[in-house]
């Protein structure tokens, strides 16, 4: 028997206990991360409806890519993230009009989401960069001098020596490859929101002919409506979320929504929404 | 097919570049490590807290020093610090006194058996808790790390863009602050159960000493 007390024998008190509590923090933490926490998922609890004064929104969704009346009110059914896109499509000083700019600004977003951050770079960077080359060709002579027009390039490319042809070839491919993948995104997401559009501007027709507008309006005021109804379609309450800045505009959408209390109420029940976003504007510029 | 759709807590830890979830992998050991550190020390203390007040109420209850010695000794495994002080000082009392008479040289060589095993006791008690330190301390800086670069990374994707918005910048920087966040959470319960187990272990160093003293006293009237 030795004098000294042998620690070493003594059992550690609690090591399963301990790994057990620790696994339980842990998978705790992720559970409620998971599951408690609500990572901005507001676009599936609140619906946003464009209130916007033209009649022809009403044939919306079925018409995607019209050009003029259509794209506007897509823009906006759309969730939160869509008034990000548009100030987009003003740096882009490309030929086509419309369908020039949604390309841009999707790509960079669905690309950002489904896939590393490494994917939308290098796409972006082959086409920019061989864009002045061939251009320089096509004025006057053959030498390359820089002139940023981007219209002659076909004419450029085939006249010219082959790598000229090679990148305009490319440039080509890789503006075709980015319009087919944008249009490939638009039609799924078209098919997934089609009964949300069709539902969203089921109750935008719906207040929008119970509105009664007040005489005299001047600009492009946008209102903001936030409406919870009741699954029934009642309309439980209306709070003016932003301001026209005209409140007899205010009082008038107010009144007009809930004029329409039983709203329409979706064609599947998963499509329907107890918080809506009404957005007014007066205009449709 | 939207931005925020995609902002959930897997998304922003799958999305995020390689060195920051390496660090968020480390992080995420560095907790499970530190969070079984704690959950041992705080079982650990608490034992020894209990079989202190326990061997202290039946020592002073006046029970006779040999039984309180044999039932220490026959059950030493299982006893707390301050029993195996007790008898590892009263054994050491026991032995000297049947071999020397002079009286302070038992009492010291008492108190050297007692002070030589309270160190191991303290010593036992504040094993890995230097970890516990090293983790609140340092992960919220390697959280740090990972969230400067996924910034620097974030920030790098605006350079060939022509038009800069938020939503470019946005998910780069929502990942990289995740790191930020699983560093905190590995550094604050740490720092927390760090500071309340060096007050609780300095408690109970002071509660073995005062006994050491005592039981010298009780030692001395002994000998008379």
């Amino acid at each position: 028997m030795t004098d000294a007390p042998r620690l070493d024998s003594v059992a550690p008190p609690g090591k399963w206990a301990s790994m057990a509590l620790t696994v339980l923090v842990h998978v705790g933490l992720i559970v409620f991360l998971l599951v408690g926490v609500r990572w901005e998922s507001h676009p599936p609890a609140t619906l946003e409806v464009a209130l916007v004064s033209a009649p022809t929104p009403v044939a919306e969704p079925q018409a995607k890519p019209l050009p003029k009346p259509e794209a506007r009110p897509e823009p906006k059914p759309e969730p939160k993230p869509e008034p990000k896109p548009e100030p987009e499509p003003k740096p882009e000083p490309k030929p086509e009009p419309k369908p020039e700019p949604k390309p841009e600004p999707k790509p960079d977003i669905a690309t950002k989401a489904p896939t590393p951050k490494p994917e939308p770079k290098p796409e972006p960077k082959p086409t920019p960069k061989p864009e002045p080359k061939p251009t320089p060709k096509p004025e006057p002579k053959p030498e390359p001098k820089v002139t940023p027009k981007p219209e002659p390039k076909p004419v450029a490319a085939a006249r010219d020596d082959y790598m000229a042809q090679r990148l305009a070839q490319e440039l080509e491919k890789a503006q075709i490859e980015r319009l087919m993948r944008d249009d490939a995104n638009r039609m799924s997401a078209a098919q997934t929101q089609a009964g949300l559009h069709e539902y969203q501007s089921r109750i935008a027709a719906k207040v929008r002919g119970n509105l009664m507008r007040p005489p005299g309006l001047e600009g492009n005021p946008e209102a903001v409506f936030l409406v919870r109804q009741h699954p029934d379609g009642t309309v439980v309450s209306v709070t003016l979320s932003r301001s026209s800045g005209i409140a007899a505009l205010d009082d008038a959408i107010d009144r007009a929504i809930r004029r329409s209390s039983p709203l329409p109420l979706p064609s599947g029940q998963e499509l329907f929404r107890a918080e809506l976003e009404l957005r007014f504007r007066p205009n449709e510029e | 097919m939207t931005v925020t759709d995609n902002l959930s807590i897997v998304h922003l830890i799958g999305q995020a570049s390689m060195l920051v979830q390496l660090v968020m992998a480390l992080l995420a050991m560095l907790s499970l490590v530190s969070w079984y550190w704690i959950f041992r020390k705080w079982f650990q203390i608490r034992s020894a807290q209990t079989s202190t007040g326990t061997f202290e109420r039946d020592f002073w209850s006046g029970a006779d020093l040999n039984t309180l010695f044999q039932s220490a000794a026959a059950a030493r495994d299982e006893t707390g610090g301050i029993e195996r002080i007790f008898e590892s000082g009263y054994r050491e009392f026991t032995k000297l006194r049947a071999k020397s008479h002079d009286q302070s040289a038992i009492i010291d060589g008492a108190r050297r058996a007692m002070r030589a095993t309270h160190q191991r006791e303290m010593d036992d008690l504040e094993a890995h808790l230097a970890f516990l330190a090293t983790v609140g301390s340092v992960s919220p800086y390697i959280g740090l790390l990972g969230t400067v670069w996924g910034i620097m990374n974030a920030f790098r994707g605006l350079s060939n863009v022509t038009s800069a918005t938020l939503a470019q910048v946005a998910p780069g920087i929502a990942e990289a602050l995740v790191a930020t966040a699983i560093g905190l959470f590995a550094a604050i319960p740490a720092v927390v159960a760090y500071n309340r187990f060096t007050h609780d272990i300095d408690r109970i160093g002071i509660r073995f000493d005062s006994f050491m003293e005592e039981f010298s006293n009780i030692l001395q009237r002994h000998l008379r």
